[in-house]
């Protein structure tokens, strides 16, 4: 091998593949869709997940994180993205994904208290 | 004597023509006394002169003389300016087309290099045609010739081998469909109604677009299942294999690429964009919301609001599509505002990672720029492919998805 | 070489009369087309008008030439010595008309230019125009009258100094000119329009078969009727026949003109 380079480049698109839309628990509970990569999630309380990735670090090209992973919990970019394109921040993680923990009870916008969520008052239920 | 007998025999060996042939203008077209072709209605036989297209001199059925300075395909864009780009045809549309990014490939070009570290600028100019007509060469521009080169409508038509022959030739590559007597050797037909086919024949890689449309997903290229010890799974014609998955919704409607996608976008409006995000210009809010008219203004003629439903007239089959408005709560809901359509209504995207290539400058391959073979083969690598949930990001404040590539 | 000139010239004239009956200066392009694609031995005619007109430019150019070396201006006297001299500018016209009347691209921008060119001439701008060429208002008519009638006028006048061509004694001309004038202005010469006629009768002349052919067989009264006469006419050469010959032809002349006046009454 004379030269040689490496980088991971993300880019944005739009798939061309329509139709019903994803469901709440497709967005809000998965680590795949907020970036974080396949892996599982485990609410820590106080607002805090934690992450266990499901795919190794991919070693053959000496990367540390697996190659679904664009960024990590703390919303650090893992890879180059195209110009004007980035991964959520860890403040949009966060607040996807602890929609997520509401999801069990309030499944939808069916839900009226879905429908007309007041982002700051608690929930009698769930303990923070 | 002699000269007598030697012009006698120039006349007995000249097929003369049993009339004179003109088109419904009364212009003068002796083409037509040899060849009976009909490239359909739009450029119906009569009407429009053989020689209009193809050029040649159609005043003459000696065919050798005819055949002068004749052109097999006068879509090509070296010659549309004088074939169908011509003043008293398509004026204008020949130079809008070259500055258009299928014939460019300025984004395809320029984020290669800017990816590989070769350029700063995002937004370089780039051409195909530059490239054809040079040497300029660099490791992502020498990639790009080997890989990327067969893309493009500078590419002549039949000029590559195998199932590349079929791809390139400037106006043709889009309007061109087989004509209808499949068996004998009968023109092709012009037409406006641009089938799928002709633009997945080049638009099925990257982002695989053209065959997620349809339902079918370029998997992990095993050819299973296996039957009777020969691969059971379809195959596309440069011999990928492919699964069936959920196809587009508009698919199933009998929608193609072209309902969507206005003239402006395809062929260009005349301004040289860098990226293709630059000049697209079809939103799903144009039709869905019902407003009919594209990010940059363009009216959507075959959108219809009756009684306050929307309906969409398919351009290839005419049929009248009733057109969902969006939902009001889930997608109108102040908490998702940032949200494009897409990152709840596409399930799926294929995502290839871990795609990386290699060069091996002992062996050669074809440069599709130039024709010549040159040092440096190219083969393509990924660690694993998946048509999974799409990752979401970030783009002008709007959620996204973001794939690798 | 000034006898090439003339026989080049001549040429250009005999496939010119050959060309004009297939050319329609109504559709001048379509007609060339015609004459290039359709008519037997009509390209080889044109080919071969184009170059005897050619070969007559370049060797009038060459006479010209030859004339001054010549000193030819000291043994003309001015009348004739200015219209030798026309014949220079008349051919050149006539060369130039001939590829308007194509109606090619060539010869309809030639005829643009050239009407523009004209129209500058002072006074007779216009005049001049209307003989030559008037191409936008009426296509390649003008330029194609031009060419045909200029063309032999220049023949027969330049025909009497150069191959002594014998004039008629003018008082012959001048009478059986008179004959068909008066008639053409007294008799008026009409067309026959189509219409539901139950009876048309063919030329005076071809009567006799048209009558014959109400009362015989197609091969009978249509071809071996008026063949007969004619061989019998050639017959008349035989002197051992003669005698009977006559007497045929006398009998058959005198079946044909009653049939002919038959069928002129009708």
């Amino acid at each position: 091998m004379e030269k040689e380079f490496k980088r991971i480049t993300w880019s944005f698109m739009y798939p061309h593949n329509t139709g019903k839309a994803r469901t709440c628990k497709d967005c809000h509970q998965s680590a795949k869709t907020v970036g974080l990569g396949y892996g599982s999630l485990t609410y820590l309380g106080k607002g805090r997940f934690r992450f266990t990735p499901a795919e190794a670090p991919s070693e053959l090209l000496e990367i540390e994180h697996g190659l679904s992973a664009v960024v990590d919990l703390s919303g650090k970019p893992l890879v180059n993205f195209r110009p004007g394109v980035r991964g959520f921040n860890g403040k949009e993680i966060r607040q996807i994904l602890r929609v997520g923990l509401c999801l069990s009870c309030h499944r939808d916008f069916s839900d009226p208290v879905m429908r007309n969520w007041p982002p700051r008052k608690p929930c009698p239920v769930f303990k923070e | 004597m002699l000269a007598m007998f030697a012009a006698l025999i120039q006349e007995l060996r000249f097929k003369r023509a049993d009339k004179v042939y003109t088109l419904a203008s009364g212009r003068v077209d002796m083409c037509l006394a040899c060849h009976k072709e009909a490239p359909g209605k739009a450029h119906a036989r009569g009407v429009v002169g053989c020689a209009d297209c193809h050029l040649g001199d159609p005043l003459t059925v000696e065919k050798k003389r005819a055949h002068r300075g004749m052109v097999k395909n006068p879509g090509d864009l070296r010659v549309a300016d004088q074939t169908c780009g011509r003043p008293e045809c398509h004026p204008g549309y020949a130079e809008r087309v070259k500055k258009s990014l299928m014939a460019t490939n300025r984004g395809i070009i320029t984020t290669l290099r800017y990816y590989w570290g070769e350029i700063e600028d995002f937004h370089a100019e780039a051409s195909v045609e530059t490239l054809m007509k040079t040497d300029e060469t660099s490791p992502a521009l020498d990639y790009f010739r080997k890989l990327c080169g067969t893309c493009h409508l500078w590419l002549p038509k039949e000029k590559l081998p195998g199932f590349l022959k079929k791809k390139g030739g400037g106006c043709v590559a889009c309007h061109l469909i087989p004509g209808k007597n499949k068996d004998k050797k009968v023109h092709s037909i012009l037409t406006r109604k641009i089938p799928l086919e002709n633009c997945v024949r080049c638009h099925n890689r990257s982002g695989r677009i053209g065959l997620s449309y349809q339902g079918l997903y370029e998997d992990e290229q095993y050819g299973a299942p296996i039957e009777e010890g020969e691969f059971a799974a379809e195959e596309l014609e440069d011999g990928r294999f492919v699964a069936r998955i959920p196809p587009d919704v508009h698919f199933k409607a009998g929608m193609v690429c072209v309902d969507c996608h206005t003239q402006n976008e395809t062929m260009g409006d005349g301004k040289a964009y860098a990226h293709f995000e630059e000049s697209l210009e079809i939103t799903c809010e144009a039709c869905h919301e019902g407003t009919g008219r594209t990010r940059k203004g363009t009216l959507l003629t075959n959108l219809k609001v009756k009684d306050g439903k929307i309906y969409w007239q398919a351009k290839l089959s005419g049929k009248e599509l009733e057109v969902k408005r969006p939902d009001p709560v889930a997608c109108r809901h102040p908490v998702h505002r940032r949200l494009t359509c897409e990152s709840c209504h596409d399930q799926r995207v294929p995502q290839c990672f871990g795609c990386h290539v290699r060069r091996d400058p002992r062996e050669k391959q074809l440069d599709k720029l130039s024709f010549k073979e040159t040092p440096g083969l190219w083969e393509e690598f990924r660690s694993y492919m998946r048509v999974e949930v799409p990752t979401l990001g970030v783009r002008e404040d709007k959620v996204v998805i973001l794939v690798p590539g | 070489m000034a006898w090439g000139l003339s026989a080049s010239f001549l040429v250009a004239i005999v496939t010119g009369i050959l060309l004009a009956y297939p050319f329609n200066e109504s559709y001048p392009l379509l007609s060339t087309v015609g004459i290039e694609n359709v008519v037997p031995f009509g390209r080889f005619f044109r080919r071969l008008h184009y170059w005897s007109g050619f070969f007559t430019l370049i060797l009038l150019f060459y006479h010209a030439a030859e004339t001054l070396v010549a000193e030819g201006y000291r043994r003309r006297d001015w009348a004739r010595w200015l219209a030798l001299c026309a014949t220079l500018p008349l051919l050149i016209l006539i060369a130039f008309t001939g590829y308007v009347a194509r109606g090619d691209e060539t010869g309809r921008f030639a005829g643009y230019i050239a009407e523009s060119l004209v129209l500058k001439v002072p006074l007779l701008g216009s005049l001049l125009n209307a003989c030559l060429f008037l191409v936008r208002e009426s296509g390649v008519h003008r330029p194609y009258l031009f060419h045909f009638y200029a063309s032999l006028a220049l023949f027969f006048v330049s025909g009497i100094w150069h191959f002594r061509l014998r004039r008629l004694p003018l008082e012959d001309l001048l009478g059986w000119l008179l004959a068909p004038m008066i008639l053409a202005l007294v008799y008026p010469l009409g067309l026959h329009a189509p219409g539901p006629y139950l009876l048309i009768k063919g030329p005076w002349f071809f009567l006799g078969v048209q009558e014959a052919l109400r009362y015989f067989p197609p091969v009978w009264a249509g071809i071996l009727f008026p063949a007969l006469g004619i061989l019998l006419y050639v017959l008349v050469k035989m002197d051992s026949l003669r005698k009977w010959v006559f007497g045929g032809l006398l009998v058959w002349t005198g079946v044909y003109m009653f049939f002919m006046v038959y069928g002129l009454l009708r």
